[in-house]
């Protein structure tokens, strides 16, 4: 085969020997650019390269095209094929020998066209691709070897004219459909670096099958034009179609990741309720970040699109747990859609609301107790908007916010008043009447540079503004602002973690001894209630002050400093609220009620699945109270 | 001319069958040509000789039967079959962008066998210029030069498919005049498809008359001339086995 097939390439080159005279005409116009009007003198060198890469390309494009298409094909339909059948040579090598040519005489005439230029001074590179053999070499033979191929191909099947011509158009577009549709479904759930690479994937895989496809062709029809197009359609589109099939179903797979495919999983519980929204990567898919509502009673999960987690904006529960409501950007799209579920129901599934924003997602949105009303802050814009209608209730512009994520919150006081609280160089909050569409604001005290945690009570009438810069931890009048006592600050009372208890009191974890943290208990107004030690510590040590997992049981997670981002496994205690007493929690880890400092604040009711839930590396837990130990819920239980 | 019984045939076909969708175009044909023989195979348009050529040449599979060429299968051994088969088509098929001498100089390559001199005298003699393309050649010169190029490789068997087709008179008579010089050199074995009856009496030793597919006549031209003693020659014999003139009239 390999000597036939050289022979009838080199017949073929002979024969085609004018490309290649062509080509070094085309290699040699590049030296003319500086005759081009508009060229300045400094940048001919410039010019010269581009106008050879542009002319090899081109080139290269036209030649692999127009080799491929009357390589075979053409001696084929004007009955010369025989001439070479009538030789010593197998089908296989006259194959090779004419197609092969066609590719040898499209990259020599590339390479012709580009080389002057690069020899006398200019590199040749593709854009993106760098500009070794190798960078530019690979993609230069696989669109040559994929143009030659769809040109045979296509002229196979124009030049026979036969009603096999009706498979290739029902096969392209099917598999068009097929793979397009797959690639899209992985494009829209965000992971664009998958989407490409199955697209490019599918492109390399389309060559293969062009040229086996080829093969059989004249291997199986010789010169039988009509034959030929039969072979290569039913063995092109049996191949295609696999290959489409194949993408269609792993975009299917891939979209349809489920809670135990999540390798590595983060949670967002609801405050009351069985239900906790999970997000993270899932097992053979990457770039994907599922989404799903778990049940962590039944174990019924609810997929979610997924979506483009960059927005910021969690899904959001009601503070029952019966509702909830997430905001997602439409792939390729700049509308932000919001979508709500009703959980109580027997069948949950998530609906579509009317509410659609363009371009930007609102830095902070918060969902109202009933689950009817969202608010939203887009720039100095405060909405609420009603979710059955679809229409806008209420609206203020404010007149000083912050357009940093970390320092702004939204939160619904009750179904009526909205605060948006910005942590601005002073603490600003912002309420909204809903009813009466007015608006007031107070001033409070000034906040640091670093990223403050905010603590309300329900009902908003006190607050903890947990600065980690000097101010510290301070409580305050929640109408208007006022401090009503200093927490803790650095030096004599250092406060490094703290929140409301669901009865009001406050709880604080402290250093009153350097070296010693305790939890401290402390009234409603901030007086000293009691204090419980919980050991030494040293100057990276972290405590996490969750919620009561159990009534009167506090959890509480300690851990070292570490790298931002990463969330170490660390110690996992309850603290009896009543006698102090410390049990530990068999693997440790973080609550996850405590992880929102930054966020949204959305207390976890005594007992309830918020407050046992336990962020362990990449992997989410439920704590068991009574026996302390905890049971995996999604991720992988590795080390991060 | 003709070898023994015993002798393997040059061409052994049994049961071919070729269908083209419903229609048949080779009907369940089976014969044998020996080696030296020139095998005559006539038929009206249509009645499938092409079709039988092709799967003799291995460009076609047969949809049943089976084709051997010097004991080699057609279809799968064709490559080994055409080392010593010369081919000269109905309609002549080298690259028109090659000259004679271009490609003579690539069909060397391909034979062991392959008689340069022989070639080049050949061209010479029926005055192809040298250094004309294929292209440019008219239709006689090119069905000189496939002629040479098929008798380059000093073949076993020659099949010729219809070579005089749209040849005038002087044209046929060159053509003939070197295949009867050929014949006469080497004894091959020579299959011939051709409307050219008065051509066909001079050379064929043997003949075989497609009609609708199927083989009616299949022996030598004694013995058909013998059967049609009637009539007085090989075209008058055709027109009567194909049902186109009454042999009594």
């Amino acid at each position: 085969m390999m000597r036939g097939a050289i022979l009838i390439a080199m017949r073929e080159v002979r024969e085609r020997r004018a490309v290649l005279a062509a080509a070094l005409v085309a290699g040699l116009l590049p030296f003319a650019s500086p005759l081009i009007p508009g060229v300045a003198a400094a940048r001919a060198g410039e010019a010269r390269d581009a106008m050879a890469a542009i002319l090899a390309l081109g080139l290269g494009v036209i030649l692999s095209i127009l080799l491929g298409a009357t390589a075979v094909a053409r001696d084929l339909a004007e009955n010369r094929l025989g001439f070479d059948f009538a030789r010593p040579i197998g089908a296989l090598g006259i194959w090779a020998g004419r197609l092969g040519a066609a590719v040898g005489l499209t990259l020599a005439a590339i390479v012709i066209v580009a080389t002057p230029a690069s020899l006398i001074g200019g590199r040749i590179s593709l854009p993106d691709r760098g500009e070794t053999i190798g960078e530019i070499g690979l993609p230069v033979l696989g669109a040559v070897l994929l143009f030659v191929g769809l040109a045979h191909a296509a002229s196979v099947a124009f030049r026979s004219r036969s009603r096999w011509l009706a498979l290739d158009l029902v096969g392209l577009v099917v598999v068009l459909l097929l793979a397009a549709s797959g690639v899209k479904r992985i494009h829209d759930a965000f992971a664009v670096e998958t989407a490409w690479l199955v697209g490019t994937v599918a492109v390399v895989a389309l060559i293969p099958a062009l040229w086996i496809a080829s093969a059989l062709q004249v291997a199986r029809g010789r010169t039988d034009l009509v034959r030929g197009h039969r072979t290569q359609s039913i063995a092109l589109w049996s191949m295609l179609l696999v290959l489409a099939l194949a993408i269609a179903g792993f975009s299917l797979w891939f979209v349809a990741a489920d809670v135990d495919d999540l390798v590595a999983a983060w949670a967002e519980p609801a405050p009351a309720g069985p239900w906790i929204a999970l997000d993270g990567t899932a097992r053979g898919r990457p770039g994907l970040e599922a989404q799903f509502l778990l049940d962590t009673e039944s174990g019924r999960s609810i997929r979610l699109a997924p979506g483009d987690l960059t927005s910021g904006n969690a899904t959001m529960f009601t503070r029952d747990g019966r509702s909830a409501v997430w905001m997602h950007r439409m792939a390729g799209s700049n509308t932000i859609e919001v979508e709500v579920i009703d959980l109580a129901g027997p069948d949950p599934r998530p609906r579509m609301t009317s509410i659609a924003f363009d371009l930007l997602m609102p830095i902070r949105a918060d969902l109202s107790p009933s689950g009817t009303r969202l608010a939203t802050l887009q720039g100095r814009s405060l909405a609420v908007h009603d979710l059955e209608a679809g229409r806008i209730l209420a609206a203020a512009t404010l007149a000083e916010t912050d357009q940093t994520w970390g320092r702004v919150r939204v939160t619904f006081v009750d179904e009526n008043r909205v605060r948006v609280y910005v942590l601005g160089e002073r603490l600003i909050a912002h309420e909204l009447d809903v009813e009466h569409r007015a608006s007031t604001s107070w001033t409070g005290p000034e906040v640091g540079e670093a990223y403050p945690a905010l603590h309300w009570r329900a009902g908003h009438d006190r607050l903890i503004l947990a600065d980690p810069g000097p101010t510290g931890a301070v409580l305050l009048d929640g109408s208007s602002g006022a401090t009503i006592r200093q927490l803790g600050a650095l030096g004599a009372q250092s406060v490094t973690s703290c929140g409301f208890l669901d009865d009001g009191r406050i709880a604080m974890v402290a250093e009153p001894v350097w070296g010693r943290a305790a939890l401290e208990l402390l009234s409603t107004d901030g007086a000293p209630l009691a204090s419980f030690d919980l050991g030494t510590t040293d100057p990276s040590t972290t405590f996490w002050l969750g919620a009561e997992a159990a009534p009167g049981m506090l959890l509480i997670g300690r851990s070292s400093r570490t790298e931002p981002g990463e969330l170490p496994a660390g110690r996992l205690m309850l603290v009896d609220l009543s006698t102090g007493m410390v049990r530990e929690v068999e693997g440790g880890g973080r609550p996850v009620a405590a992880m929102s400092w930054i966020d949204q604040q959305r207390p976890a009711q005594p007992a309830s699945v918020a407050a046992r839930l336990v962020q362990r590396a990449r992997s989410v837990w439920l704590l068991d109270p009574a026996s302390a130990t905890l049971r995996l819920l999604a991720g992988r239980d590795e080390p991060s | 001319m003709i070898e023994s019984a015993n002798a393997a045939p040059v061409v052994a076909i049994d049961g071919l069958t070729v269908r083209y969708g419903r229609k048949t175009a080779v009907d369940d044909v089976s014969l044998r040509i020996p080696a030296g023989a020139v095998y005559a195979l006539l038929g009206r348009n249509g009645a499938g000789k092409s079709s039988l050529v092709h799967c003799l040449l291995g460009l076609r599979r047969p949809d049943a039967g089976r084709v051997t060429l010097l004991g080699h299968d057609a279809w799968r051994e064709r490559r080994h079959a055409m080392l010593h088969t010369g081919v000269v088509p109905e309609d002549p098929d080298p690259s028109p962008g090659l000259t004679p001498v271009e490609l003579a100089r690539f069909c060397s390559r391909l034979y062991p066998t392959w008689n340069t001199a022989d070639v080049a005298e050949r061209l010479r003699r029926v005055g192809v210029p040298a250094g004309l393309r294929f292209g440019s050649l008219s239709k006689g010169q090119k069905k000189l030069v496939s002629l040479a190029l098929a008798l380059g490789p000093m073949p076993k068997l020659l099949v010729l498919d219809d070579p005089t087709l749209g040849l005038d008179v002087p044209g046929r008579r060159t053509f003939f005049e070197e295949l009867v010089g050929e014949l006469s050199d080497r004894g091959t074995t020579v299959l011939l498809t051709t409307h050219d009856l008065v051509s066909a009496e001079g050379v064929a030793d043997r003949v075989g008359i497609l009609v609708d597919g199927r083989l009616v006549v299949d022996e030598t031209m004694e013995a058909l001339k013998a059967r049609h003693a009637a009539l007085p020659a090989l075209e008058e014999i055709f027109l009567a086995v194909t049902g186109q003139r009454s042999e009594v009239a």
